[in-house]
């Protein structure tokens, strides 16, 4: 009886120990949320850089457009998961933006990174680039919409005039450098770089444009079906095939004569031309590489696109890169950071679960990432023995992981 | 405030740095998700540049920018409610380094992982009450429920916030000794 008494007493004791170390750790904890907000302990980090320089260029905008989303130098550069607001926003981006729905008038840029000038003059994202008036990127990239399902990116370097034969043109002259045009469905006006027009005839297509040491300009298909027009003939390219158009001007002003002919070289065969309207202007043997887009362009327009929030465009750049370039580090890498994207953004678990699944079968320095990728991608599905198998297997490679604790808590869970 | 509504550039920036990072907790503390309270602190900026010629000088610049920061908050959580995400890999520069450690070290956890436990709604609740001050008035207007509704929240929010403290110390976890997790 006494020594049941006696643990009686020890038990209140503790339990009172620990209702007073929990009073005195609440009232801390709230205390410091109350502190929280005001803490004022150090200088912006560079997320806070990225998104004043975001909202001070998005204020300046007119209301109707769209935020757009930085990066915000997060630790997963490659594997940064933006919020799905994002999704929502690149989206309305798309359709709201002032451009859309109103082709061959104002060319609004969507996205600018680096150096862009119109006719001297540097611009930000939103201003137009006017008819006859000369757009340069001389590093990074700028992309504006000719008509309401194509954009237009433009590389470093290049240098390209928008036609100034009327207010309402939908034409290019690419100077130099290199640009892309790729277009969400197919569309039945072309858009004309120099003398030819180019559309879509079949759904989403892109072709990157290079200007050659000749002025002519190359246009390598990627993706799609596209027809190039000119006013005498018409031809219609597949991916991988090169289409060489007719040269354009060099010097603002100055146009070339008008295109006799458009050469069609297979890349798996330069010498032979395909086309039946073809008078090859120069011996296609020499020319530059049919395929002039390097993997780490690709890579680099992708993370381009995903930072201005238009995530099925950059789902397509990274599927184009895998195509190209399959055993390239840059497409390896390209599957994690596709994973993320579709788990995320496109809300695609399962083509997630395959992404992430590509890259764990040879490995390399994101397992980590895949794995926790391949996690939250069964969690969204609900398979949750799959999740915990997932689980298990990060825990056991990584077992110091950031925050394995939650893991483990969640591990608990399922099991 | 008149030189940022007149568009002034230096100005401008000035205000977004001086508010920057003060949103910028209000929407961790609102949001939880890192990546989500940076939209949301961008939008807020956004909002703050843009509305600058609505201040009207009746509270503390702090305090008019907390109340946008909310309404932003609460409306970037409504419209992300779909599409719930995990927290755990985005790396969060305010919940690190010397910044975190030096107010809630004596915390068995950091400050903010404890809110991390609540449901979103609850979470913001606590969060207006606790990190704002608001009153239960407020925060029922705020969320545009019923003040019962509110103090219920509250109530259980903080009852879950305990449980976890409890089982923390349970565990033996105490200031700078979380890594035993």
């Amino acid at each position: 009886m006494h020594r049941e008494r006696a643990n009686w007493r020890l038990w209140l004791e503790q339990r009172r120990k620990v209702a007073e170390l929990t009073d005195a750790t609440e009232a801390r904890w709230r205390r410091g949320l109350a502190d929280y907000v005001d803490r004022d302990d150090r200088g912006p980090t560079d997320a806070t850089r990225a998104i004043v320089r975001a909202a001070l260029s998005a204020a300046a905008e007119p209301r109707s457009s769209t935020v757009t989303k930085t990066d915000r130098g997060n630790a997963r550069p490659i594997l940064a998961v933006a919020a799905s607001c994002i999704a929502a926003a690149g989206l309305a981006l798309w359709l709201t933006h002032p451009s859309a729905g109103r082709d061959g008038e104002d060319w609004h840029t969507s996205f600018i990174a680096g150096g862009v000038a119109i006719d001297g003059k540097t611009i930000r994202e939103g201003d137009v680039w006017l008819p006859a008036s000369t757009l340069v990127v001389t590093d990074g990239h700028a992309c504006v919409h000719p008509r309401a399902q194509a954009v237009l990116c433009l590389d470093g370097g290049s240098e390209s005039r928008r036609d100034a034969s009327s207010p309402t043109a939908t034409g290019i002259e690419l100077i130099r450098g290199r640009a892309s045009l790729d277009w969400r469905r197919a569309d039945d006006a072309p858009i004309r770089v120099g003398k030819v027009g180019i559309r879509s005839t079949q759904g989403a297509a892109s072709v990157a444009l290079e200007v050659r040491s000749d002025r002519t300009v190359s246009a390598t298909v990627i993706e799609g079906v596209i027809e190039f027009t000119t006013a005498t003939a018409a031809w219609t390219a597949t991916a991988g095939e090169v289409v060489l158009l007719p040269g354009v001007a060099t010097t603002v002003g100055r146009v070339e004569p008008p295109p006799s002919a458009v050469a069609v070289v297979p890349p798996s065969d330069v010498s032979t031309a395909l086309s039946p309207m073809e008078v090859p202007t120069e011996d296609p043997s020499e020319s530059t590489p049919p395929v002039t887009v390097t993997a780490g362009e690709l890579l680099g327009r992708a993370r381009a696109l995903r930072h201005a929030g238009r995530w099925k465009d950059a789902a397509q750049v990274y599927r184009r890169l895998q195509r190209m370039y399959p055993t390239s580090n840059e497409a390896r890498v390209a599957w994690v950071s596709l994973g993320d994207l579709q788990l995320d953004q496109l809300h695609d678990a399962q083509g997630a679960i395959e992404s992430y699944s590509r890259y764990l079968a040879r490995g390399g320095a994101l397992e980590a990432e895949a794995r926790y990728g391949l996690v939250l991608a069964y969690r969204t599905l609900g398979e949750e023995d799959r999740e915990r198998v997932e689980l298990e297997r990060l825990l056991d490679r990584f077992p110091d992981r950031d925050r394995a604790w939650r893991l483990r808590q969640r591990l608990r869970d399922l099991r | 405030m008149a030189l940022v509504a007149q568009g002034n550039p230096e100005a401008r920036e000035y205000l977004a740095f001086r508010l920057c990072e003060r949103v910028r907790r209000i929407q961790r503390g609102l949001l939880g998700n890192v990546q989500d309270a940076d939209d949301a602190a961008q939008e807020t900026l956004i909002e703050i540049l843009r509305g600058a010629a609505s201040f009207r000088g009746d509270s503390s610049l702090e305090r008019w920018a907390d109340r946008i920061a909310v309404r932003t908050g609460l409306r970037v959580r409504q419209r992300q409610r779909r599409y719930p995400r995990d927290n755990d890999v985005e790396p969060d520069d305010l919940a690190t380094g010397t910044h975190e450690s030096t107010l809630d070290d004596a915390l068995p956890r950091p400050l903010l992982e404890y809110l991390d436990v609540l449901p979103p709604k609850e979470r913001q609740a606590l969060f207006l009450r606790h990190g704002l001050e608001y009153s239960a008035q407020e925060i029922a207007q705020t969320m545009g429920v019923a003040l019962s509704t509110t103090k219920y929240r509250l109530v259980a929010a903080l009852r879950r916030v305990r449980k976890s403290i409890r089982r923390d110390i349970g565990l033996g976890l105490k200031g700078g000794n979380r890594d035993a997790s």
